[in-house]
């Protein structure tokens, strides 16, 4: 099943078109990467998908649903949209009482939440975390607890507006531990990052927004490996497909230790061929 | 789109000095109270709206109107069915036009209803264009130039900027939890009202982030550390006396009608 599937979407904030023509279709239960530099449109997309904007023109389809005829808070059982700043949305006196915010708005039975609460503090490592409170958490530990909060409504479809900006390295790879186990769970991630090499290294397909039009979508290695493309939306060439490319390699590696190998065989070859002609 | 900012433009209005803007305003929003009618409220629309065009900033300013058009209709219908309830009410005779239990229509209503509503877009008008062709700092400088204390006039000038951003912010934070599946346009009065909690509490948070952000940007760069010398200087050109010419001209025709000697 397609979990999106948007048919020649344009959208106007009043003055010219921030989406011109944008038609997709984002398969089930994949890490799915959206990428472009500022303005392309990226977050209008996005807003599309819970119904927080809708069609100026055309349609946008939700595991099946149209989102023109649904409310946010209908799409909401569908999609999870983790807006970037923790800070707009914390409100609740503990950590417990945040995240069972969505599900009982859904209005789930309270030991239902209960266990939707439990599961997604464990899945983002918050677990034994809810008696605290909210605001005396650390940057890194907000971040983790709005997708928690988001993560308890259930969502088939998980929408992660620039969750990399301003964190360290220990937060991001715990982000991206959680955004890969619910892939594991079968659900769709949509991630919307600047940070090309994240993208290339963690994700599967990915779609190149540029002035509101899509420029190029597929496999991550094969759109973000191509320098054309990658200059005409102004982004940077990932550091591995720019090493592949300096090494003349022609299987493009997925990750360091795919290059390392490549290197290490070649050597390996190498030394063969001079032992066996000294 | 922010509802209230500066347009930077290259217009005679733009080049007006800001206090020879702030008088302009005033006597705007000053004539607007004195003269309640619609014909004159019309009077006054249609010169916000001509200094508008003059300023170049009216393809940004109309569309402002439209963000009011909810509270013009409210206004007109408010007055024009309750007005004889308001304290200031005259509570003179009129043709009885429509009459339903406490609701009334009556023609004095309908002129009432009518005036109120144009003056909604006077009131709020004026300012606004204000706003969009006088930088924030200008509008500060004015205000000491009128004698207002610098640290008044400078936190003046801050919370107008503030305004906005919060506006935004409150956009955002509206949108993260209505994707939380909060409904405000649900249930009862009670439940409605309790439905804001999720929204007031981050804003009051982010209100005292961002003024505690600004309090400290503004330390670091000496903010009240003594007497300040400003490199801006506020002269009156040829066009600030005619601005403040026709402006006077408007005031004495008002006054004198008003007084009943024309
Ligand atoms: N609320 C709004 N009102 C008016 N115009 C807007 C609004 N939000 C975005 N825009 C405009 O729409 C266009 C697309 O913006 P959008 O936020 O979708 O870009 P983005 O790809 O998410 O960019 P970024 O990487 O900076 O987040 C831009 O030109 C932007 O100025
Ligand atoms: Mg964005």
């Amino acid at each position: 099943m397609l979990a999106v599937k948007a048919e020649d979407l344009w959208f106007s904030y009043g003055e010219g078109w921030a989406l011109k023509g944008v038609s997709l279709e984002i398969p089930e239960g994949e890490i799915v990467a959206v990428v472009g530099p500022n303005g392309s449109g990226k977050t209008t997309f996005a807003k599309h998908l819970i119904g927080l904007l809708k069609p100026t023109r055309g349609r946008v389809l939700v595991y099946g649903e149209d989102t023109r005829e649904k409310s946010v808070a209908e799409l909401s059982r569908l999609v999870g949209y983790v807006f970037q700043n923790p800070n707009h949305q914390i409100f609740s006196e503990t950590v417990y009482d945040e995240v069972a915010f969505g599900p009982r708005n859904l209005g789930f039975e309270e030991a239902r939440v209960k266990e939707l609460v439990e599961s997604s503090l464990k899945l983002v490592g918050l677990e034994g975390k809810g008696e605290e409170r909210p605001y005396m958490l650390s940057m890194g530990e907000k971040e983790r607890l709005a997708i928690a909060s988001v993560l308890a409504m259930d969502p088939r479809l998980l929408i992660l507006d620039e969750p990399t900006i301003g964190q360290d390295r220990s937060t991001m790879s715990k982000l991206i531990e959680v955004v890969k186990r619910l892939k594991g769970e079968g659900r769709t991630v949509l991630l919307i990052s600047h940070d090309i090499d994240l993208v290339y290294e963690h994700s599967d397909y990915v779609i190149v927004f540029k002035g509101g039009e899509v420029v190029s979508e597929g496999k991550v290695a094969e759109v973000l490996s191509d320098p054309e493309l990658t200059a005409k939306a102004s982004l940077s060439l990932p550091k591995l497909a720019e090493l592949a490319r300096l090494l003349g390699l022609d299987k493009l590696p997925s990750s360091v230790e795919d290059v390392v190998e490549v290197l290490l065989n070649e050597v390996r070859g190498i030394r063969k061929e001079e032992l066996a002609n000294p | 789109m922010k509802f209230v900012g500066y347009v930077r433009r290259n217009s005679p209005i733009h080049r007006l000095d800001p206090r020879t803007k702030l008088l302009m305003m005033a006597s705007i929003v000053g004539l607007s109270f004195l003269f309640p009618s619609p014909i004159p409220q019309l009077a006054l629309l249609s010169s916000i709206i001509l200094l508008s065009y003059l300023a170049r900033v009216h393809k940004e300013f109309l569309p402002r109107f439209r963000a009011l058009s909810g509270m013009v209709v409210a206004a007109f219908f408010l007055w024009s069915l309750f007005y004889r309830y308001s304290l200031f009410s005259g509570g003179g005779s009129s043709e009885v036009l429509f009459s339903y239990g406490p609701i009334t229509l009556d023609t004095f209503g309908l002129f009432y209803g009518l005036s109120m509503a144009l003056r909604v877009l006077v009131m709020i008008g004026a300012p606004l264009l204000l706003l969009m062709t006088t930088t924030v700092s200008e509008l500060a400088g004015a205000l000491t130039k009128f004698g207002v204390p610098y640290k008044a006039a400078f936190t003046f000038g801050l919370s107008m900027r503030l305004v906005p951003s919060l506006a935004d912010e409150m956009v955002t934070i509206k949108e993260a939890q209505s994707a939380r599946g909060l409904e405000l346009d649900k249930g009862g009065l009670i439940s409605r009202i309790k439905g804001y909690i999720p929204i007031l509490i981050p804003l009051m948070l982010r209100a005292f982030e961002l003024s505690d952000r600004m309090s400290v940007a503004m330390g670091l760069k000496g903010f009240g550390s003594g007497r300040r010398t400003s490199y801006r200087r506020f002269e009156l050109e040829r066009r600030d006396v005619i601005a403040l010419a026709l402006a006077a001209l408007a005031l004495t025709l008002a006054a004198l009608l008003k007084l009943g000697v024309l």
